[in-house]
């Protein structure tokens, strides 16, 4: 009797590895770097404006894991800022930094030796300090995403892209002069949408439910942002075997929509970057 | 057999089927040879790639955004005995199918450029041609490997020193 009972149940603990992951259909998220975020957004002509980063002074606010991870990700974008526009020490401080408040995350030393030296080695290169940049993020990721951290990987991520909305619009100096840089800000629509829907597969998590309520905010007021209907979507075979998408729907954001951006993105970075 | 085998057994069964001990070095597939599309020249490897291990005739879905204006290689790719990869890019917004490989001989990699931004969605399922491989019952390596024009990624820095 004991012996059945107990093949039972080994059978229903393992038949779900052999039969269900068969059929299962798995969707996985995608982001851009905060670095490469910023690259988009620059095609709309962005300016460097030390008053809109992060101090590094504020770091001693950052005592519990959320606020730690969400401001990682907010110093993150500020480094990739900085160093697209080459301001050497403000990287440099910026990596001061981003080393102390990725100590708290599990992740190997080796990514910080690395960092540090191609850092050092490089300093004079702007151009590799940028793609560092780009790469520590980015081995970070693949690390708390290999490691099932996607708790901390979502925080970390949902920050960076606070931080780079936050920058992009309040380098805005009209609506109406600012077109192209309105048009990247209302591109991240589907960014943001992405955030979203990571973030809702881990709700369960406190950390995440509360910023959860901040990415809402922030999806409400895109899900106002409507594709228009431009000319209708052409294929083209170009003679060197590329293919173009010529045409097709676009993006447009209303100033109404841009201001309600500007006020809700500021009111939640002020409240992440001073741990409200 | 005793109960104690049975347990043993089914453990280590599921724990070597499983991804708990399997090497992560599928985590890199996306630099595999196999992913790297014939002319890369002036284009670089984006950070949207991505690499996972999925069985025969599963389907797995990245949905990434498209930023419109640049030119992008997207490359699917696997292991050699589970050609060719079946792609298809859709639009999430839409649903709508706008490229499938099936139409152009299973060509692993597509070269394009869309006018404007769209959060797209690459389907990616393995139909190998060999029955053996077809029936296989373990994971493989699948990648995603994302190519971006140059210009996209190099700041201009003589115009950033303000």
């Amino acid at each position: 009797m004991k012996t059945n009972r107990l093949l039972v149940c080994l059978l229903l603990i393992f038949i779900p590895i052999y039969g269900f992951s068969q059929q299962s259909k798995e969707v996985y998220y995608l982001y851009p770097t905060p670095g490469e975020l910023i690259a988009v957004i620059d095609e709309g002509n962005l300016s460097f404006d030390n008053d809109l980063l992060n101090p590094i002074e504020n770091q001693s606010k950052y005592i519990d894991t959320k606020s730690r991870n969400l401001n990682l990700g907010v110093y993150m974008a500020d480094m990739a800022y900085a160093a697209f526009f080459s301001k050497r020490t403000k990287v440099l401080n910026y990596l001061e930094v981003i080393g102390n408040l990725s100590n708290y995350l599990l992740i190997s030393s080796q990514i910080k030796e690395n960092l540090v030296n191609d850092f050092t080695e490089n300093i004079d290169n702007f151009d590799s300090i940028y793609h560092f940049t780009n790469v520590y993020y980015y081995d970070i990721m693949n690390e708390l995403e290999y490691n099932n951290n996607a708790n901390a990987m979502t925080l970390i991520i949902a920050g960076a892209y606070f931080e780079c909305i936050y920058i992009a619009v309040n380098l805005v100096d009209s609506y109406e002069t600012s077109g192209m840089l309105i048009q990247k800000i209302a591109e991240q629509k589907y960014a943001f949408m992405n955030l979203v829907k990571s973030c809702e597969l881990h709700k369960d998590n406190r950390n995440l439910a509360a910023i959860l309520g901040y990415l809402t905010e922030i999806q409400n007021i895109y899900n106002k942002v409507k594709l228009t209907e431009g000319t209708k979507r052409e294929m083209i075979r170009t003679p060197d075997g590329k293919i173009r998408f010529k045409g097709g729907p676009q993006l447009k954001m209303e100033k109404e929509e841009f201001l309600s951006l500007k006020k809700s993105i500021s009111a939640i970075r002020t409240e992440i970057v001073n741990n409200l | 057999m005793s109960i104690l085998r049975i347990i043993i057994l089914s453990v280590v069964l599921s724990i070597g089927n499983s991804d708990i001990l399997s090497n992560p070095e599928y985590c890199s597939f996306y630099k595999h040879m196999n992913c790297k599309p014939e002319n890369i020249e002036g284009y670089q490897l984006s950070s949207l790639s991505k690499a996972h291990k999925i069985y025969v005739d599963d389907t797995l879905t990245y949905e990434l955004v498209f930023y419109g204006g640049n030119e992008i290689i997207v490359q699917c790719c696997t292991e050699n005995d589970f050609y060719p990869v079946h792609f298809k890019i859709r639009s999430v917004e839409r649903g709508n199918v706008i490229y499938d490989n099936k139409y152009n001989d299973y060509l692993d990699h597509i070269n394009l450029q869309l006018d404007y931004t769209e959060c797209m969605s690459v389907e990616i399922t393995l139909e190998p041609q060999r029955r053996k491989f077809r029936k296989s019952h373990k994971k493989v390596r699948v990648g995603l490997a994302i190519y971006i024009e140059d210009a996209f990624f190099n700041a201009d820095h003589e115009k950033n020193k303000i």
